[in-house]
């Protein structure tokens, strides 16, 4: 019996070991140790020993049958490491290759940079005002204090609709009918297209504006410079020089143009800038007081700035943009870059 | 400009950075002569002789002072003695030409004798250029004859018509700078007869014409100006004609006030009469030859018969400066600009004249204008100057008394400024101080300047004076929280999120389209499409009216996509339409998003499905978009874009309302824009989805605590059942039949014809309890009894 048994633990430690596969294991187990297997069958015979021998070789038994266990635990893990590597192996693809995408889309530059602009006067207090597209004459000239003969209208190239119909030349309107509609205090932007009846290189017969009011008790000129100022180094970087100059807008007054050094060639001329070094942003100045007449504002209590500037002007510089046209045309290899 | 400032010590670079912080902006700063003209010498011709080997040319020996060249010249109109204009061997002329050291038919040349035109001093000319014989040799000719000058071109705002000259802009030096504006003394020769036997002037519309000046010169020398004037009128862009007529330009150019000459024989009576037009006398010719239509509100310069100039615009024809001229009236005048500004539009006619008139000119200064310009005609035309001049002026105005605050000024600019400096800043514009108070100044602005009739103009003036860059700026956070959006702009954005998540692009689009783009997509006659909103003045008849949908705009985006071989295109567009309304000026504007789609689904890929978007894809977008806002479409076969493929086309509905359609571009029209694939579209107006979207609510519902019953089940039906119909059939059918959706769509040869099989994929759900299968069972029972009596559909 003993011999038996340490003969059945020689074969089966060979067996084991020759096991290629975790499912010729599994069957080795069944075969050795399930309820009809060789040890199974062996131990059956346990009974019929005589009584002095069945405690020792019982014990030889159960020890025999801990090695067989540890020896099958052995070759499982061999075989289980053997065969997790293989199907990695078999599994391995080359993660160079491109991944399966749907085409991304995008927005319009033009949308980028307005939403971007409103994102900075949303965070100074601004918030968003619409008017339309296609205004009468009053709001985008006569109570903006263009009356119809003035020289200032030749500065913007008109579409007429009507006599008394126009598409808004500018965003400004958007300040007479919210004043219009609301007493101070006013602050709001109002982003949207303009139109104006020129085309060539560097103008478009549509564009985009944003436009900023604010009116309240005892607003400055330097409140004006220090709005513009935060917002313009929050656009283009605090390091930007700014300039004030004077100029002159109809509907604002002290009216002022301001320049930022050039980004292109940080001050020192270029084509861009035109040798100057300076780089016309945004139009601005005090509300002036006629304005306020045709709202019934009373320009003794409240005092306020406008100011406006070109999206596409923006956009050109922000993504170093060269045509124009490009913003409208809508070809795909442009668009896709944004 | 030095001759009525001192400008010692002031470069004009410095000027310039001045002027533009002042307001007057300066875009350019250039040379009268270019650089490189300082090489050219004077030189004198010692010795002339014809060249051995060529009949045309000569050769001179020319000395510049220092030494003696020989030159080669093709010129015939020199002699010896001569003194001309000599650039030497390394020069560049404005031409471009290099002279360089050269041997022509054997001699060599060391340099050349340079005509006028060579130059850049004239258009054209013949022969070389043969300077007046006392000057001194060996100097730049461009000093010699007074043409090394900066030239500084300034943009000049629409109020600061008083700076559309050199005094105006010399006046602001002045004042910026701080130093004395001095006009300098005219000098008239005395002796002549006097004005008033020559001509006489009469204003019968003084309203219009509250001053006019008259000068008389007579027997004048018709004849070419000096090179200074003209080079001096070619720098600003004014085209010399003749000494008479460059006189009164020059006299513009120079004061800012606009002056005419007309030929006193030509006029009838020697006579002026300044007035408005008559009823008959509609039409003028002007002596560009044009004929002009008037309108009896025109104001007319008339003789003793009739008119010769439209008054502050433009000569006539028949009183013109022309080669027979001996006799000279010169007239100065102040127009109502307002009154100029009308003619102008009328006729469509600016010019030099117009507008400096249009924006007002020195009232004060009519008289010195006409002196200056009979100065110049005595010295550069030997003209005599006839004693006097003819000043009418019934009508002169006055410049108003204006009320200047200087807390009200510190209150507007920030500022702190005390009396002393507001004096001193009006003084420097020579703004009349009439009486100080303790609150404030009453001052009279001088009469040039028509921009300046309020308390704010003036307190313009004192920033403008004192530097914007002076002004202490406010410091400003840009760290606040940004202020909320409104929920319809929040559902917007999320929307144009979805949409650019499936791939799609945005295109921006010219609100203007060509009305035979919307006929070609085939849109109902009598909708709306057609309402257009017509432009009187468009770029072109392509950008005739404002669009009335986006498609138009994307169908061209897509095929110039394709042009450049883009295959794969997915654009959208969220823009306005314009619908004109009856009886409304205004028409209404409504925000639209429209999308385009072709070419495959995917990007390429080994092992991506194949396939190309189709009506599937762009329904499931919009599904999708409007599941984003908590919404839901629904979409029905019929609508009302013609454009769009019957059977693969749908109106979409928001709560039984038509918001949009979608669906494949017909073929007709996919013809016509030379598409070979099939093209995708939908549009969809924004107004009611946002207003819905804001209404919209979340409440939680509680998560199941048992099981779901799963089952699926499959009809044969007509092919002409909508899914649709169906799904809402079985949706109701009972409490616990909680989700029906469709998993399977089968047609083909193994069925009938004109059948289909549909496939549901029900989900049973009791809140309480675990649901039994007889429980299930018998409401699949009544659901399949209920299709086939509905439907006539046979359960498979």
């Amino acid at each position: 019996m003993e011999n038996r048994l340490l003969g059945l633990l020689v074969e089966a430690r060979s067996s084991i070991e020759k096991a290629a596969s975790l499912d010729e294991l599994e069957n080795l187990r069944v075969n050795i140790l399930g309820r009809k297997g060789t040890l199974t069958s062996l131990l059956k015979g346990l009974s019929d020993l005589p009584r002095e021998l069945k405690p020792v070789i019982g014990k030889l038994a159960n020890q025999i049958k801990e090695e067989i266990l540890a020896a099958l635990e052995k070759t499982r893990r061999i075989l289980a490491d053997v065969e997790s590597q293989r199907r990695i192996v078999e599994g391995a693809v080359d993660v160079t290759l491109p991944g399966r995408s749907l085409p991304t889309g995008g927005t319009h530059p033009i949308t980028r940079v307005t939403d971007e602009v409103c994102a900075i006067f949303k965070r100074m207090g601004f918030s968003v005002a619409q008017g339309p597209e296609i205004e009468l004459d009053y709001y985008n000239f006569e109570a903006l204090n263009i009356p119809k003969d003035h020289p200032a209208r030749q500065m913007q190239d008109t579409f007429y609709v009507s006599d008394d119909v126009v598409l808004r030349t500018h965003t400004s309107p958007v300040q007479v009918r919210v004043m219009e509609k609301q007493a101070p205090p006013v602050k709001i932007i109002a982003p949207g297209r303009v139109y104006r009846c020129d085309s060539d290189l560097t103008h478009t017969p549509m564009f985009d504006q944003i436009e900023g009011l604010l009116v309240d008790k005892s607003v400055t000129f330097s409140d004006l410079k220090g709005v513009l100022i935060a917002f313009l180094h929050a656009f283009f970087g605090s390091s930007a020089e700014i300039r004030f100059r004077p100029s002159y807008f109809p509907f604002t007054e002290p009216s002022a143009e301001v320049d930022i050094e050039c980004v292109m060639c940080k001050g020192s001329g270029c084509r861009v800038c035109g040798q100057t070094g300076w780089l016309e942003i945004l139009g601005c100045g005090m509300v002036d007081p006629a304005v306020y007449k045709f709202v019934n504002y009373d320009p003794e209590e409240f005092t306020g700035f406008a100011f406006g500037m070109g999206v596409e002007r923006l956009a050109m510089l922000r993504y170093g943009i060269d045509d124009l046209r490009l913003f409208f045309a809508n070809d795909l290899r442009f668009l896709r870059q944004f | 400009m030095s001759d009525f400032v001192d400008l010692e010590g002031i470069d004009p670079e410095a000027a310039a950075a001045r002027l533009t912080m002042a307001g007057l902006e300066v875009a350019a700063i250039t040379q009268l002569c270019p650089e490189a003209l300082s090489r050219v010498v004077s030189a004198k011709i010692m010795a002339l002789e014809p060249h051995p080997e060529a009949d045309k040319l000569s050769l001179c020996q020319v000395s510049d002072g220092q030494e003696e060249l020989t030159i080669v010249c093709g010129a015939s109109n020199m002699q010896a003695g001569d003194c001309v204009a000599l650039a030497p061997v390394g020069t560049r002329l404005p031409n471009g030409m290099a002279i360089k050291k050269s041997k022509i038919r054997g001699i060599v040349s060391r340099g050349m004798l340079c005509s006028a035109a060579e130059l850049g001093f004239e258009e054209e000319s013949a022969g070389i250029m043969i300077l007046p014989a006392d000057l001194p040799l060996g100097k730049p000719v461009i000093e010699l004859l007074d043409l090394q000058d900066t030239v500084l071109e300034l943009e000049i705002t629409p109020n600061r018509g008083d700076c559309l000259s050199v005094i105006g802009v010399a006046r602001e030096m002045a004042a910026i700078y701080k130093r004395p504006f001095n006009l300098p003394s005219i000098e008239l020769k005395t002796g002549s007869k006097p004005v008033a036997g020559l001509a006489a002037i009469e204003i019968k519309d003084p309203d219009l014409c509250p001053r006019y000046v008259g000068r008389v010169v007579e027997d004048i020398k018709l004849g070419e100006s000096p090179l200074w004037l003209k080079a001096r009128l070619r720098a600003a862009g004014v085209r010399p004609i003749s000494n008479v007529v460059d006189v009164t330009n020059y006299v513009m150019l120079e004061t800012g006030q606009p002056l005419h000459a007309f030929d006193l024989d030509l006029v009838r009576d020697q006579q002026i009469v300044v007035r408005r037009a008559g009823e008959s006398e509609n039409k003028f010719e002007t002596l560009d030859g044009v004929e002009r239509q008037l309108d009896s509100e025109t104001l007319m310069i008339c003789d003793g018969q009739g008119p010769v100039a439209i008054a502050g615009i433009m000569g006539g024809l028949n009183s013109e400066i022309n080669d027979q001229t001996k006799n000279v009236l010169i007239e100065s005048a102040f127009f109502q600009p307002a009154s100029i500004r009308r003619s102008a539009r009328l006729l469509n006619l600016g010019t030099e004249a117009s507008y400096r008139f249009e924006r007002g000119v020195d009232s004060q200064a009519t008289n010195r204008a006409a002196d200056r310009a009979a100065e110049l005609l005595q010295n550069l035309a030997q003209g005599l100057v006839a004693e006097g001049s003819l000043d009418i002026h019934p009508q002169l105005r006055r410049m108003p008394e204006i009320f200047v605050r200087p807390s009200q000024a510190n209150k507007l600019l920030g500022l702190n400024l005390d009396f002393a400096a507001v004096r001193d800043i009006f003084g420097r514009l020579q703004i009349e101080i009439v009486k100080e108070q303790a609150d404030g100044f009453m001052v009279i602005p001088p009469a040039y300047r028509f921009d300046l009739e309020r308390e704010v103009d003036l307190i313009e003036e004192i920033v403008r004076l004192y530097g914007y860059d002076q002004v202490p700026v406010t410091p400003v956070s840009v760290s606040g929280a940004e202020v909320i959006d409104p929920p319809e702009v929040a559902s917007l954005r999320q929307l144009r999120e979805t949409i650019m998540a499936y791939g799609y692009h945005e295109a921006v689009n010219y609100s203007f389209i060509d009305p035979d783009a919307v006929s070609s997509l085939q849109f109902e006659q009598e909708s709306r499409f057609y309402n257009f909103v017509k432009l009187r003045n468009p770029i072109s008849s392509e950008m005739a009216v404002m669009r009335t949908s986006l498609l138009p705009g994307l169908l061209t985006n897509l095929k110039d996509n394709l042009s450049v071989n883009v295959k794969d295109v997915r654009l959208f567009e969220v823009g306005r339409n314009f619908y004109r309304l009856a009886g409304q000026k205004l028409p209404s504007e409504e925000l639209f998003l429209a999308g385009v789609a072709c070419g495959r689904r995917y990007r390429e890929h080994f092992s991506a499905p194949d396939g190309v978007v189709d009506f599937f894809d762009l329904k499931g977008l919009l599904e999708n978009l409007a599941e984003n806002l908590h919404l839901k479409f629904n979409f029905v076969a019929e609508n009302y874009y013609k454009c769009l493929t019957p059977g693969r086309s749908a109106a979409i509905m928001l709560d039984n309302q038509e918001v949009g359609s979608v669906g494949q571009l017909h073929h007709e029209v996919a013809e016509d824009y030379d598409f070979d694939q099939e093209v995708l579209l939908f549009e969809i107006a924004l107004a009611p989805l946002l207003a819905a979207s804001v209404g919209t609510s979340i409440t939680y519902k509680g998560l199941a605590r048992y099981p779901a019953v799963y089952r699926d089940l499959a009809f044969l039906v007509e092919a002409s059942i909508p899914a649709a119909e169906m799904l809402a059939y079985i949706r109701k059918q009972h409490k616990l039949l909680t989700e029906a959706e469709v998993f399977d769509l089968f047609q083909g040869e193994s069925l009938a014809a004109g059948k289909k099989s549909l496939a549901f994929r029900l989900t049973f759900q009791d809140m309480n309890k675990t649901l039994t299968d007889k429980k299930v069972n018998a409401i699949i029972s009544k659901l399949i009894k209920g299709i086939e009596d509905t439907f006539h559909g046979e359960v498979r």
